[in-house]
């Protein structure tokens, strides 16, 4: 969505492209990808303004593709958004620059979603959580969903997904439980707001970044596990992606498509994570008094 | 939560760790003038005595006393604390270089993989030796 509007992402720094379609005025046939923005700054800062922590491209304050002033409440997100634009060769690459993403659509909020919109677009996402697909032979004592064919599946499933889901009853004291029907789990009422509640303790730059990770994760438990810290990011993309790492151990790898899927995802899940982590730390320095 | 108290990674105050480390230094003829490392203040006499000590670690749950007991001294008390603020950084440390490997292995495989497009008239007419007809006036 952003790289659409990336144009206009400078409206008020810099004067726009010339228009011109790839094929030329002379009605041009070609198909080209769009023409990447060359890196017109040489030097990244931050200041700091009312309305929090500024980034600074020589000296042209950035703004965000809806024009506002692009202003972070936490200083080591704006040091990374910079580093984001600072590590830019030649041409930027907006597909890179994740946390410039998560910001604009914090500052932004294209979509014009509450507080309880986001709430609830996130624990929607517990009905059909990833940890609950998964194989169970008809050893299985659980009944969870899971597909039933290859048993080494099954037993992968049951190995890495049964941890994390008792982890997540633990942290939570809530009963998640598990069905057997293709429909998914019944999901009781005390969970579902238990989880509810649970995020609305976040702020709302908080909250666009964990609805983003539960949104690439495609699983809230996964995504809670992340954010208290329990998983590692490249343990919480591998258990999101099981069957296709089992299925690739089985029958190749396609690097282009597989190694672009694996590292897009741990980018994401990274990015939103930390961004997540760093909206809602706050920081003070208290002054000692020097005694004589 | 109790398990986490174990994970913390070292102790500079355990007394028997630092004492080796100085005779290992001085066998082979460093001097330290001064410590190589600060270690916090250790519990020394004035505190509670062993028994009312002992009494204390014992009414502690299982693995708290095996953890307040440390390596050689069972009933000893241990300097060693959960530092949660070196976890969270230690996690988002991790977090970060997750994510600035990845940004870089995807834009190598994007550079590698990623279509280029089809090519302009001009460079398919310079494919078989053509030039293009330059019409000033426009076509017609």
């Amino acid at each position: 969505m952003w790289r659409g509007r990336c144009r206009r992402l400078l409206r008020g720094c810099v004067p726009r492209p010339p228009p011109d379609g790839p094929g030329g005025p002379g009605g041009g046939r070609g198909y080209a990808p769009p023409a990447e923005r060359k890196r017109f700054y040489q030097n990244v800062s931050i200041s700091q303004g009312e309305g929090g922590f500024e980034i600074n491209l020589d000296h042209r304050k950035l703004k965000t593709p809806q024009a506002k002033l692009f202003a972070v409440p936490s200083e080591a997100l704006a040091i990374a958004v910079a580093t984001e634009w600072d590590s830019q060769k030649d041409t930027i690459k907006f597909y890179t620059m994740h946390l410039t993403t998560l910001c604009n659509t914090a500052l932004d909020n294209p979509t014009q979603r509450s507080k309880g919109q986001l709430i609830r677009a996130a624990v929607k996402f517990l009905e059909t959580d990833t940890v609950w697909y998964g194989t169970g032979g008809p050893s299985a004592t659980e009944a969870s969903y899971r597909v039933e064919e290859p048993a080494a599946l099954a037993e992968l499933q049951k190995n890495e997904w049964d941890p994390i889901v008792a982890w997540a009853e633990k942290r939570y004291n809530v009963a998640i439980g598990s069905s057997t029907s293709i429909m998914g789990p019944n999901i009781p009422a005390s969970t579902r707001d238990t989880f509810i509640s649970h995020l609305a303790s976040y702020n709302m730059w908080a909250l666009q970044g964990i609805e983003y990770v539960i949104t690439q994760l495609k699983s809230l438990i996964l995504s809670m596990g992340l954010i208290d810290r329990h998983i590692t990011v490249e343990k919480a993309v591998l258990l999101s992606r099981l069957e296709e790492e089992y299925q690739i151990q089985r029958w190749g790898k396609v690097e282009w498509a597989h190694d672009y899927d694996l590292c897009e995802l741990r980018a994401r899940a990274a990015a939103g994570t930390l961004f997540v982590h760093l909206c809602s730390e706050s920081s003070t320095v208290k002054h000692k008094l020097l005694q004589d | 939560m109790g398990g986490a108290a174990a994970t913390a990674s070292f102790s500079w105050g355990h007394p028997e760790a630092r004492a080796a480390l100085q005779n290992c230094f001085r066998r082979r003829g460093l001097f330290l003038r001064r410590p190589l490392f600060q270690a916090p203040a250790e519990p020394s006499s004035p505190g509670p005595s062993p028994r009312l000590r002992a009494a204390a670690i014992s009414l502690l749950p299982a693995p708290g006393r095996r953890e307040a007991g440390g390596r050689h001294r069972p009933m000893g008390v241990t300097s060693e604390k959960l530092c949660r603020a070196q976890q969270e950084l230690h996690f988002q440390a991790a977090t970060y270089l997750c994510l600035l490997r990845s940004v870089r292995h995807l834009a190598a495989l994007h550079h590698e993989y990623h279509g280029r497009g089809e090519r302009s008239p001009e460079e398919v007419a310079g494919l078989v030796g053509f030039r293009l007809p330059q019409q000033p006036g426009g076509k017609g």
